[in-house]
């Protein structure tokens, strides 16, 4: 054995297993190396010899027989229905989840109909809760002014 | 084989494997059909005896059948079905390896050309051939049956065997060398009577 390639993937080649650019490529590499050549060779003709010597064999007629009578042939038709279950849990859990979002909104809506909305405020719920979701409207409107009044001087200037 | 015939294969595997995950059970009876002669004769090489095979086979299938769930699609089934078929016979060598040979009989044989004569002939070959493989270590055994006689790629090898295709490649140069020591000591005329190759071809392996 002098070639380094003499190990190489010999056996893909000759099965036609490998890509088209290894294949172009290890056919370049056979036609100037004989020794790479003789071992392509010698698969082929093992791989005929030993196709003549292969055992014929003919399936006893009871294999087929015996596995259908073996198997449960009911296993996944049971899956289909033990899956049906799970398909009403994920439906469940989506109608809790829309369910849910509908209470919320509809708080929502609640709370801007409330007559402390029109003082900035989202409920006038004189609680701990009311207290600390009431949004500061008349804060944020008077941030907003400040900013838009800056960015008129700064055109103004320019 | 050829691209298309493949993909036909692995086509028709999937409708028929999508037929009985969806509850069609009967059908395994078609998957069945179409691997039991592959099947048997690559369990053959391993038990050396019919009847073994045979139960084994019968085994492998059910087991493939119960397992079917676990079939990734869009893979071969080929591949996988040989996958649990190796480590099935690989278990039952380990634990129940046999020590006799059976000698194979002429019934087993299905040739309708061949005159009694050749057919004895080619029976001794065959054994002889069948015993030398089954003789060797299992490493080597299982990738010679796939590549030589099941017509598996080195890297479909590798993937039943999950071994690097390297891996596969090296054993089979090794398995062939060791196969063609076994076999060469029992011919009378040395390499002119090789079973695995030409003589000019095998002296250049040397």
């Amino acid at each position: 054995m002098t070639c380094y390639r003499s190990r190489d993937n010999w056996h893909s080649y000759v099965k036609y297993s490998l890509s088209e650019a290894e294949r172009d490529e290890m056919a370049s590499h056979l036609a100037h190396c004989p020794e790479c050549r003789s071992i392509v060779a010698i698969i082929q003709e093992t791989l005929e010899s030993l196709a003549k010597k292969q055992v014929i064999l003919c399936p006893p007629l009871d294999i087929k027989i015996n596995v259908m009578k073996a198997i449960d042939k009911n296993r996944y038709r049971e899956t289909i229905v033990s899956t049906n279950p799970f398909h009403l849990f994920e439906l469940k859990n989506w109608g809790v989840s829309m369910i849910a979002a509908g209470i919320l909104l509809f708080a929502l809506n609640l709370t801007t109909l409330s007559p402390g909305s029109e003082n900035g405020q989202m409920t006038e719920l004189h609680t701990e809760l009311g207290k600390q979701i009431t949004i500061p409207f008349d804060k944020m409107s008077q941030v907003a002014n400040d900013a838009l009044e800056k960015i008129e001087s700064l055109r103004l200037s320019k | 084989m050829h691209d298309d015939e493949a993909q036909n294969i692995l086509k028709g595997d999937e409708e028929l494997i999508k037929s009985i995950l969806s509850g069609n059970g009967e059908r395994y009876g078609d998957i069945v059909e179409r691997y039991q002669t592959g099947l048997y004769r690559a369990v053959y090489y391993y038990t050396q005896n019919v009847e073994d095979a045979r139960d084994l086979t019968q085994d492998i299938f059910i087991k493939a059948y119960n397992n079917l769930a676990g079939f990734k699609q869009g893979s071969a089934f080929s591949t996988w079905l040989y996958r649990i078929a190796v480590n099935h016979c690989l278990d039952w060598c380990r634990k129940k390896k046999p020590t006799y040979v059976e000698s194979f009989s002429l019934d087993n044989l299905s040739s309708d050309e061949d005159s009694p004569e050749d057919l004895f002939l080619q029976q001794e070959i065959t054994s002889e051939v069948q015993a030398a493989v089954g003789s060797l270590p299992a490493i080597y055994s299982t990738v010679l049956i796939l590549y030589y006689f099941e017509d598996f790629s080195p890297q479909q090898i590798a993937d039943i065997t999950d071994i690097p295709k390297r891996t596969v490649e090296t054993r089979l140069f090794r398995g062939r060398k060791m196969l063609r020591d076994k076999l060469q000591p029992k011919s009378s005329g040395g390499e002119d009577h090789d079973l695995l190759s030409k003589p000019g071809q095998l002296a250049q392996l040397r």
